[in-house]
């Protein structure tokens, strides 16, 4: 605990230094950056745990908690720490997208920028997934965004978007969610404070439509993140 | 409706059999907080169906709870049970009953040596069906101030229009009041249900008076003049919107429930299906059809909508090249129109910067869905309810964005305007009401001289390019297409025009290529002004609270417009939920009496 309030405070002040500063933050996918060594380092951890098997017993625990929740909403969600992480694995691991022409990559871990994410959307059958995404299904991948305002503080996953978002995707449940976004998963015993700057993600992707009935939780695209860095 | 549950008006109801159902607890006399669904001085026409509710906010009930209709208790049989709320309450409900004859209906609550009454208005149904067809023009968001700069663009000369909107050629004018039962301020989705029920219900609440369960779909229900025109003449109901078809407006026409938000959303597309009155639904929202399991999917549940629609025998079409394709073939008489995954595009982006669109570069118009459901509903000879919605003034009226705004309420008039030619050529009994559900505080103050604006160095420099009073003279929006719309981009004086409320932002006055964003998140939840919105705009401070990242409506009552058949009655000045009884005295809707 002692740690993670200290991973805290280094963010934090890295982040109201950015905006004292005034710097700019250019909107668009985040091309040549360099990373900050004082306080880009939020956390590593050892690879990603496997598959929870107490999946269920999980979210009878977080419905008892929560019942009045009737149409949950990320926001409502009181989840405990590490359980959207094994949710998210959970669904992973049961929704595996089919790739229609495999690509094969020469190393890993592969870049890739939200906007390879898809070839389109058609009306009657929902998103195209580009072949590259979902060839890099369970495959180590960089992925480079800006951080969603964050749902709550000292979540173990967070949103990662395209471009800096003017709003909360998940404050309102009126709100669409836009189709380029990640949730991005914490190393294993950190979680996140908000930053305005562009960060780069590097960890296993994961992809396919995964919705948990009771929490409301939605993803398409997921990184479990080994690495969080924060550019300048 | 075989359910339905007749009312006696000189009596009904003692509850005697409670004890079988809950514990009866000794409560120590006092007001106990008692809770009454439909409220006081709800309105009704006789024999239209709804839900009646009573809460008692106590850990237990009195042991002298007791609930009568009238005076008479009668033996009459009730289905009643206890609902499920947060503790402290209790509450009864009875489903589908109907209140038969005209007059007032008193409802007497006792609880804990109190008693609480209620008094229903069970209106004095006409005897004369004047009009076929209704159909009912909504601009989301639009106010007089909105109409008046929408004529002022297309020009002025000698201080008069040069080119008037259809609107101006009403044969009966109103207004309408919107406030709601729980504020003095509406949303859409009140103000839509009030306007399709005659019902005043709280914000977000659609065909439904809000009680306190945590359930946001089991709220005791109110008919709508769909189901009132399906179930006594057969009529034909289409529903027409520019936004994501579950939105509240569209969704005012058949939807029951508490919370618009995205898990009542997707139950609406399924009450939609299962109401079985809705025979056209046009506008975006794909994302609610398909299963969750599928990318893109906005569901919260494994549904295949298209499927189950199509199953129902709707016509399903996702372009404006399919829609006339069906349409030219014939033979749908129920049409489900899905031309974007989300609300669709408004007009300035479908027709000027089209780079906006993404991929749906093929979306019909308002005019064009508008003419394609009466195509498809007028085959009905017993008529059809059409609602028409034009949602993006008001969802362009949010981030401030005038001509986006201002775009869609010309092609919203020109809608009407299509509508009208064609009732007038085919259907002289059509009754056509345009009106919005509630304003937004948008007006013109002045005129902007934009060559000396760009010019300016500095923030007064800036404020000394607008033109008030005498000085504003005329802007010069051309319209060189004559399609009715100006050219906005092409303007040197422009409407100094702002919102009334808003976030901290800057303002420019003018088009922006793309849909404004006026402030962003700061990282904390405090919205602050968007540097890439209007970068070199006077800085507008906002009167919100810090979290409010647009603008939002405001209390002005709405114009009614009118024309055809029983359009007289709209003159005066009123709650829009009269507007559901203008509409059903036009058809002379008696639900007592039976079809």
């Amino acid at each position: 605990m002692l740690r993670r309030q200290l991973f805290l405070s280094l963010i934090a002040a890295a982040a109201s230094l950015t905006l004292l500063g005034g710097c700019s933050i250019p909107s668009g996918a985040v091309q040549q950056v360099t990373p900050l060594p004082q306080t880009a380092f939020v956390g590593t951890a050892a690879a990603t745990p496997a598959l929870q098997a107490s999946f269920t017993a999980q979210m009878d625990e977080s419905q008892q908690g929560n019942p009045e929740a009737v149409t949950p909403t990320p926001l409502d969600l009181n989840l405990l720490e590490g359980q959207a992480r094994a949710i998210a694995a959970a669904t992973d691991a049961a929704l595996q997208p089919t790739p229609r022409s495999v690509i094969t990559f020469d190393s890993e871990p592969v870049r890739i920028r939200f906007d390879e994410f898809y070839d389109g959307y058609n009306l009657r059958t929902g998103l195209l997934l580009s072949d590259k995404l979902v060839s890099l299904d369970g495959r180590q991948a960089v992925l480079e965004g800006y951080m969603a305002p964050p749902l709550k503080p000292e979540l173990d996953y967070f949103v990662l978007t395209r471009v800096k978002l003017a709003f909360c995707p998940f404050c309102s449940t009126a709100s669409d969610w836009p189709d380029d976004i990640a949730l991005i998963y914490m190393p294993d015993g950190m979680s996140t404070v908000a930053t305005d700057r562009p960060v780069r993600i590097t960890g296993r992707l994961e992809i396919g439509q995964s919705v948990d009935q009771e929490t409301g939780m939605v993803s398409l695209v997921r990184l479990y993140a080994d690495l969080v860095e924060a550019l300048g | 409706m075989s359910f339905v549950r007749l009312l006696s008006r000189t009596g009904m109801v003692a509850l005697l059999a409670f004890a079988m159902l809950l514990p009866f607890a000794s409560v120590s006399a006092q007001d106990l907080p008692v809770l009454v669904l439909p409220v006081d001085q709800a309105q009704f026409l006789p024999g239209a169906v709804f839900d009646f509710r009573v809460e008692v906010h106590a850990e237990a009930l009195p042991e002298d709870f007791a609930v009568t209709v009238g005076t008479e208790p009668t033996a009459e049989s009730w289905a009643f049970g206890p609902e499920d709320a947060p503790t402290p309450a209790q509450s009864w409900v009875w489903r589908s009953v109907t209140a038969p004859a005209p007059g007032e209906y008193v409802v007497e609550v006792t609880a804990a040596d109190a008693t609480t009454s209620v008094t229903w208005v069970v209106r004095e149904p006409s005897s004369e069906r004047v009009a076929r067809n209704i159909i009912l023009f909504v601009a989301d968001g639009m106010s007089v101030p909105t109409i008046t700069a929408a004529r002022a663009a297309r020009g002025i000369t000698q201080g008069r229009p040069i080119n008037r909107l259809a609107m101006d050629s009403a044969e009966f004018i109103g207004l309408a009041s919107t406030s709601s039962v729980d504020s003095i301020m509406a949303d859409s989705a009140n103000t839509a249900s009030a306007l399709n029920t005659g019902h005043i219900g709280s914000v977000n609440a659609t065909g439904s008076y809000s009680d306190t369960s945590p359930d946001s779909l089991d709220d005791p229900r109110v008919e709508t003049l769909g189901s009132l025109v399906s179930r006594l003449y057969g009529m034909s109901v289409g529903v027409v919107t520019t936004a994501d078809f579950s939105d509240a407006t569209p969704a005012a026409v058949w939807a029951h429930g508490r919370n618009r938000g995205n898990g009542n959303r997707n139950a609406y597309l399924v009450q939609a299906l299962e109401s079985g009155y809705v025979d056209v639904l046009m506008g975006g929202g794909a994302r609610r059809l398909i299963p969750q399991t599928v990318e893109g999917s906005r569901r919260e549940d494994d549904r295949d909508l298209y499927a189950e629609y199509e199953a129902a025998g709707y016509t399903i079409v996702t372009s404006a090249t399919e829609m006339n394709a069906a349409l030219a073939a014939g033979g749908a008489d129920q049409m489900l129109g899905v031309f974007h995954p989300n609300d669709m595009n408004v007009w300035l982006d479908r027709n000027v910067y089209t780079d906006n669109l993404g991929e749906f570069t093929d979306q019909p118009g308002l005019t064009d869905m508008t003419l394609a459901a009466i195509q498809v509903l007028s085959q009905n000879e017993n008529g059809f309810y059409l609602q028409v919605e034009a949602a993006s003034v008001d969802k362009q009226l949010h981030p401030l964005d005038q001509e986006r705004a201002l775009s869609d309420l010309i092609e919203f008039d020109q809608a009407i305007a299509a509508a009208a030619a064609w009732a007038a050529e085919n259907a002289p009994d059509t009754l056509i009401i345009a009106t919005a559900d509630h304003g937004h505080g948008y007006d013109v103050y002045g005129t902007v001289n934009l060559d000396e604006f760009t010019a300016a160095t500095d923030d007064a420099g800036r404020r000394e390019a607008i033109d008030v009073y005498n000085g504003a003279r005329y802007p010069n929006y051309p319209d060189v297409d004559g399609d009715g719309f100006p050219e906005w981009q092409d303007a040197s004086r422009v409407f100094a025009g702002t919102v009334n409320n808003g976030p901290d932002h800057t303002e420019d006055f003018q088009v922006s290529p793309v849909p404004r964003v006026p402030a962003i998140d700061d990282g904390n939840g405090v919205y602050v002004d968007n540097p890439e919105d209007d970068p070199n705009g006077i800085p507008v401070s906002g009167v919100l609270d810090i979290g409010s990242s647009t603008g939002v409506h405001t209390l002005q009552d709405v114009p009614v417009f009118a024309w055809g058949p029983g359009a007289q009655s709209v003159v005066g000045l009123y709650h829009q939920s009269e507007i559901f009884f203008i509409m059903a005295s036009a058809l002379g809707l008696n639900p007592a009496a039976g079809s």
